[in-house]
């Protein structure tokens, strides 16, 4: 199969849309990921 | 064939998916970023920012005549809509009622009140009528907040986006009939209030009005302000999030009901309205698990709901913008009575204000969500404590901008 069939059956089975959409779903993940890492542990007194 | 907003749909050209995706998420990342360098203290000072407008313009608009007028006015322009709704003719196609009702009103809310501020407080019919009656006022209790609001607004959302017939002269008749008497009555009862707090129409444009560059200081001077300190001037009360959040859900089950899967779904009413019902769901959902993340980054005392409930609302009109402009320009046609001409307005420039209202919708979200956040969150914590609401607002513009293009 050539590589213009290949990413036409890709274009057919939806993933080149898919990934348009793992950009921001990424992003998203990361930024939670980030948040949930670093709550405080510390009570707010000891803050700068 | 019935469509979404009553009136026949409209097809617009759309965007290319993946640039205005990725440039809309990244304008909402980088002004982030931007904001925390830039911008270490809160800014924004609500009812005490503005620069006065000249007293005789003042004098003007608190006069008695022009209050007498808009109302006049007001009532009106109600009266002969209701009169061609009930006695016009009984199909949309001939009776210019409905686009009245969806285009020119409902989303002529949206311009009217950014570019004048609360102005539909003093043209509003139901609140001029039930003022005319005179009663003893019962005091409305302070713990409904906007519940009354909600649950008018999801009854006209229901009937636009859902009831199969919602584009019938006689339907809108009926509902705007009903609507009107209920509130009048419940005007009557708990006097001018009432409209402040439960007149779904009235509230949300006051909260349009509130992202106004026209407004009120504290002191009661009119002003010209930045929009965004007009957005600390609402007040925080009960259900003002759900409401918000009415609106944006809504907005986003308009958006899947024109996606082909969807009209292939045939949903029937039923299906409509859970789909309605889990669109609100879903986006609320979404905004309870950002605060919930939030919340161990903020100061004592502090309740998050209310104090980032504001910072939806540029959202919530970026989107309706976006949603809702071809919609306005070829439908609101029908309003004169006349065939559509899909000539007036290019592809392009419908693809530019829906790209434009959602990314300058989420990033003036974001600069007031920032201003608000290095209030209430701790001191060390300003710029992760954001992230959780950093990503709402970025699923918030790529679901927005997907549902837009999609359409």
């Amino acid at each position: 199969m050539t590589v213009a069939a290949r990413v036409m059956m890709m274009h057919q089975g939806g993933w080149d849309e898919i990934l348009i959409f793992v950009g921001p779903v990424v992003i998203i993940g990361l930024l939670v990921h980030v948040a949930r890492k670093q709550v405080p542990t510390t009570p707010e007194e000891d803050d700068d | 064939m019935i469509l979404a907003h009553g009136l026949g749909g409209r097809s617009d050209l759309p965007v290319p998916l993946w640039l205005a995706l990725y440039a809309g998420a990244g304008a909402v990342v980088v002004s982030f970023f931007a904001l925390t360098v830039l911008w270490k203290e809160p800014r924004l000072r609500g009812a005490d920012a503005g620069r006065a407008l000249p007293l005789s313009l003042q004098r003007f608009v608190d006069s008695a005549f022009s209050r007498v007028v808009s109302r006049v006015v007001g009532v009106a322009l109600f009266a002969g809509f209701l009169a061609m709704a009930w006695a016009g003719p009984g199909s949309s196609a001939d009776n210019p009622a409905p686009a009245w009702f969806y285009v020119w009103f409902w989303v002529g809310l949206v311009p009217l009140s950014l570019l004048f501020g609360p102005i539909w407080r003093r043209l509003n019919p139901l609140r001029t009528v039930a003022s005319l009656i005179p009663a003893r006022h019962r005091e409305l209790p302070d713990r409904l907040g906007y519940l009354p609001a909600i649950v008018g607004l999801v009854a006209f959302l229901w009937l636009e986006l859902v009831f199969p017939h919602s584009d019938s002269p006689r339907a809108i008749a009926f509902f705007c009939t009903v609507y009107a008497v209920i509130h009048i009555a419940l005007g009557v009862v708990h006097g001018p209030r009432w409209f402040d707090r439960g007149d779904a129409f009235e509230v949300y444009a006051r909260l349009i009005a509130a992202l106004s560059p026209f407004g009120r200081r504290g002191d009661g001077r009119l002003v010209v302000r930045n929009p965004l300190d007009g957005l600390l001037t609402i007040a925080p009360a009960p259900w003002l999030t759900a409401l918000v959040l009415v609106v944006l859900g809504s907005t986003a089950f308009d958006g899947l009901t024109r996606l082909p899967f969807w009209t292939s779904l045939d949903a029937g009413v039923v299906g409509g309205t859970g789909g309605l019902a889990a669109c609100i769901a879903l986006t609320y959902g979404a905004y309870a698990g950002a605060i919930s993340l939030t919340r161990p980054y903020l100061r004592r005392g502090f309740d998050p709901y209310p104090a980032f409930a504001p910072s939806l609302i540029p959202i919530m009109v970026g989107y309706t913008v976006a949603h809702y402009f071809s919609f306005a320009v070829f439908s609101g046609q029908q309003g004169f009575g006349r065939a559509i001409d899909y000539t007036v307005v290019s592809t392009g420039v419908i693809a530019l204000v829906q790209i434009a209202g959602i990314v300058a919708g989420h990033v003036l979200a974001v600069t007031s969500a920032h201003d608000r956040s290095v209030g209430v969150l701790r001191a060390n914590y300003v710029k992760v404590g954001q992230y959780p609401m950093l990503a709402l607002m970025i699923g918030y513009t790529a679901l927005g901008i997907a549902l837009v293009s999609g359409s």
